[in-house]
């Protein structure tokens, strides 16, 4: 239940990204679009490595391996994920540092200003 | 056989780009950056072909077991492809260097980034990881981009990242379901996976929508039809020389993204029709803008696009003679057309401006250059005894091989469409009488130095095309299989 409940968001959050990428004149919230995709994207990927009533993928000294691997949440998910958000740090700061370039060239954060409607 | 020589080749060239940005503005950029580049176009020589695994993945391995070993492999073609990158790589810094007296360490070090991320693409057997580098790819072609300055290249910059985050986020969305369905990341288990589920695959809605998503990052991150215009205006927002490299990676990670998406999906019968469709787009899409273009510059990227529907679309046929004439093609392609970029280069130089309306009579000042380009422009309409020739020989018969006349004839219309749009910027920038005060800066020797080179392995591989596909053909023929339904 848990689990379909974060895909039914992360399909949300997608959603509501792709029409903000689309549909939005203002670049900012193109960009928060982008923002919405990629945590969707993640959410995805962390409901994949769910198991109810999981542990945390940590083996301890004194844990038993065989439980641990009954219990434990998928851990390589939660590997992609942080890598994926690392990225997705890297790209939206470089987008918002050009989105300032072209405002202080344009005096204006609209697509249909900036590009004339192409 | 295991290699431990292989991450060298990524980490070598990462290792350089931190040492030239450390060394931005110092004494003596100029002669390490010539030196270590000699360093990395050798390095694909010194390693054995093979794999190398990261922390002990057992291959085979499936069932949503752990399995995070990341391996790449190496093989002949890889080996020429990574040379080849690297080659082009080092013409576009002596590029640079002779352009630019104040040579910047940051831009030097995004060009060697360039070769570390699209090295990383071709070697890796991890799709995850292949996820990483396309990225990485995607910031430093961009950061070449803006490194011109101007607000043209920032324009195309935001909308190449705009569109490349929502693909990149599709193509990580489309791993999460491979890994779901199948249990790993590793390309080669996932192949096995398939090959073992046959037709099962079509009733796998996940699987089905994963490989819809990935063939929409395959035509974004190639540039291939409906993102050809923003690939071309990536290409004609950059300095010349850097758009030769930037579009040479794009040719390599075309190639290795279309290789991956064979070896997985090569058993969905719609995988590759759509994938050859892509390219027809891109193909003939890009020869007509081509053919409308008044700047120098916007003319050579579309016809980069172009050129890259011929590559995309031998790789689609997936015979074998059809992935051997496309990866051939990518590297002949990356040959005339990281020249014809340099002549550009040349010519902005000289005259600083690349608009055809303020441009001509160039052929008086600079007739060697003029030959150079020219070989070049022969080179790309596939006119023998360039290498153009041989690959889109191969090009046509892989086609009618499947019983596909049409794709040839198409294959041929655009050709002749390019030779058009080549001889009228021939003559708009060489042979036309040139209006105006003529103010023209000399060449720089350096640039004449990389057309030499480029123009004589164009005329080489035309000759002698046997040189390049030794390297290619055991890849090609090892991953080719019929047109799915048979040849009709």
């Amino acid at each position: 239940m848990i689990q379909l409940a974060s895909y039914l968001t992360a399909g949300i959050l997608v959603l509501v990204g792709l029409f903000a990428v689309i549909f939005k004149d203002n670049l900012i919230k193109k960009v928060m679009g982008l923002v919405f995709i990629s945590d969707g994207v993640n959410l995805v990927l962390i409901s994949m490595g769910y198991r109810v009533d999981g542990i945390i993928p940590i083996l301890t000294p004194e844990m038993d391996a065989q439980t641990f691997a009954s219990l434990a949440a998928y851990p390589l998910t939660m590997a992609l994920v942080l890598t994926a958000i690392v990225i997705a740090v890297s790209t939206t700061t470089l987008i918002l540092g050009l989105i300032i370039r072209l405002y202080q060239h344009e005096k204006s954060l609209s697509v249909e200003k900036i590009w004339g409607g192409k | 056989m295991e290699s431990q020589l292989i991450p060298i080749l990524v980490v070598f060239p990462i290792i350089v780009s931190v040492i030239l940005n450390l060394m931005h503005g110092k004494n003596h950029l100029r002669l390490l950056v010539l030196a270590l580049g000699l360093v990395i176009i050798a390095l694909p020589f010194t390693a054995d072909y093979g794999l190398h695994t990261f922390g002990g993945h057992l291959r085979g391995v499936s069932a949503r077991s752990l399995a995070p070993g990341i391996v790449y492999t190496f093989n002949s073609q890889k080996m020429l492809s990574i040379l080849v990158l690297s080659l082009i790589c080092y013409l576009a810094i002596i590029a640079y260097l002779g352009a630019f007296r104040q040579p910047s360490g940051v831009y030097l070090s995004f060009l060697i980034v360039g070769i570390a991320s699209a090295t990383a693409v071709i070697l890796t057997d991890d799709i995850f990881n292949f996820y990483v580098f396309m990225e990485i790819a995607l910031i430093s072609q961009t950061a070449l981009v803006i490194a011109t300055g101007t607000i043209q290249s920032v324009k195309a910059s935001v909308k190449y990242l705009i569109v490349g985050n929502v693909a990149m986020n599709l193509v990580l969305l489309a791993i999460g379901l491979i890994l779901a369905s199948v249990g790993s990341l590793n390309i080669s288990d996932i192949q096995r996976y398939m090959t073992a589920l046959g037709d099962g695959f079509l009733t796998q809605p996940t699987l089905l929508l994963a490989a819809g998503l990935l063939i929409f990052g395959w035509a974004y991150s190639s540039g291939l039809f409906p993102f050809h215009s923003i690939k071309s205006e990536m290409y004609g927002s950059a300095e010349p020389h850097a758009a030769g490299f930037i579009q040479t990676m794009t040719k390599f990670i075309l190639v290795s993204y279309a290789i991956i998406l064979l070896r997985i999906f090569s058993g969905v019968p719609t995988v590759r029709p759509l994938m050859l469709a892509l390219s027809m787009g891109a193909m003939i899409f890009g020869v007509v803008m081509a053919l409308r273009q008044d700047d120098y510059r916007r003319l050579l990227s579309f016809h980069a696009v172009s050129q890259a529907g011929y590559v995309a679309g031998g790789l689609s046929i997936g015979t074998p003679l059809g992935i051997a004439a496309g990866i051939f093609h990518a590297v002949n392609h990356v040959l005339y057309k990281s020249a014809l970029f340099i002549g550009c280069e040349v010519i902005k130089y000289r005259s600083k401006t690349t608009d055809f309306h303020k441009l001509g009579g160039a052929i008086v000042g600079i007739p060697f250059v003029g030959a150079l380009v020219l070989g070049a422009k022969f080179a790309i309409s596939g006119i023998p005894p360039f290498n153009g020739f041989q690959s889109k020989l191969m090009l046509l018969k892989a086609a009618m091989g499947v019983g596909m006349p049409e794709i040839a004839l198409v294959m041929i219309l655009v050709s002749i469409a390019t030779f058009a749009s080549m001889m009228k910027a021939f003559y708009m920038v060489y042979l036309k009488a040139k209006e105006g005060e003529v103010v023209e800066e000399p060449v720089p020797a350096t640039h004449v130095l990389a057309l030499i080179i480029l123009v004589g392995l164009c005329v080489l591989l035309g000759l002698y095309p046997d040189l390049a596909l030794r390297y290619i053909m055991p890849v090609a023929t090892n991953l080719g299989s019929p047109w799915p339904g048979g040849v009709p």
